[in-house]
């Protein structure tokens, strides 16, 4: 089974107090492809326009993902933000999963989408994600990996 | 190496089953569509079909996924996340699961 400590650290867990669609999904490409050089970063941006595909889970809860072949592995983000906001179609979200991945690790991918779906259906969840503290966030999902 | 088969007779359950499936990696899987021995007896043995008919049973239908699995230990946790998240294979109308060691396999075993 995936770990989902293996794709996601403290790092990849940012604050977001923009409410703007682009602005966030802007913040969130960064956060995922921190380990870029710069000049690869633009060039994946600019591949991923128009490509990003929305997912509401309900709950609170939204995955935004794209899969190409500029990245070499799975790239996690996980936006966490202060208010609630009709990000996209559905009910309002307040944590946005933003994951790219590559053709290759389509898998992988999907075994991760399944885990992260059975993490957030956990209690104490919602209390985690919606505390703005990445440690918390990082505690409660080693807590899952550990216990599940 | 371990065969692991799962005959689900509840149907409903067949979505949370697929996707624990595919959480732990299973990606082999096959599922099949089944019929219960009752079902194929009742449409081709007319004694049978008589006797069905005079207690209305209802068909039973069920979904058979077949897999192989590299290690007990994860067949183990398997069941222990299914049973959590609804699918009981101790009750009564969830279905079974079986698994018992493979002799011999060839066939990919890579995960991607």
């Amino acid at each position: 089974m995936v770990n989902l400590l293996s794709f996601i650290n403290e790092e990849h867990i940012i604050i977001i107090n923009e409410r703007k669609h682009e602005a966030i999904l802007k913040k969130l490409l960064d956060a995922c492809l921190m380990d870029y050089p710069a000049e690869k970063k633009v060039e994946i941006k600019r591949e991923l326009i128009g490509q990003m595909k929305d997912v509401n889970l309900g709950k609170g809860y939204c995955l935004t993902h794209a899969r190409l072949d500029a990245v070499d592995d799975i790239h996690v983000a996980i936006g966490l933000m202060p208010k609630k906001l009709k990000y996209t179609k559905g009910p309002a979200v307040q944590t946005i999963f933003c994951i790219l991945t590559p053709h290759s690790k389509s898998r992988t991918y999907l075994s991760f989408t399944a885990h992260l779906t059975r993490m957030l259906s956990e209690q104490g969840s919602r209390k985690a994600f919606s505390s703005l503290d990445k440690k918390q966030v990082v505690a409660f999902i080693k807590d899952f990996e550990e216990n599940s | 190496m371990y065969i692991m088969i799962i005959v689900l007779k509840n149907e409903k359950l067949l979505k949370k089953l697929v996707s624990t499936l595919i959480e732990f990696e299973l990606y082999d899987c096959t599922v099949l569509d089944g019929e219960g021995i009752e079902n194929v007896a009742a449409q081709t043995v007319p004694l049978y079909s008589a006797v069905e008919g005079l207690f209305g049973k209802e068909l039973v239908y069920n979904k058979t996924c077949i897999c192989y699995v590299p290690d007990f230990d994860i067949i183990q946790r398997f069941e222990k996340v299914c049973k959590k998240d609804g699918i009981d294979f101790s009750e009564k109308n969830t279905g079974m699961l079986m698994a018992f060691p493979c002799a011999y396999y060839i066939g990919p075993k890579e995960k991607e």
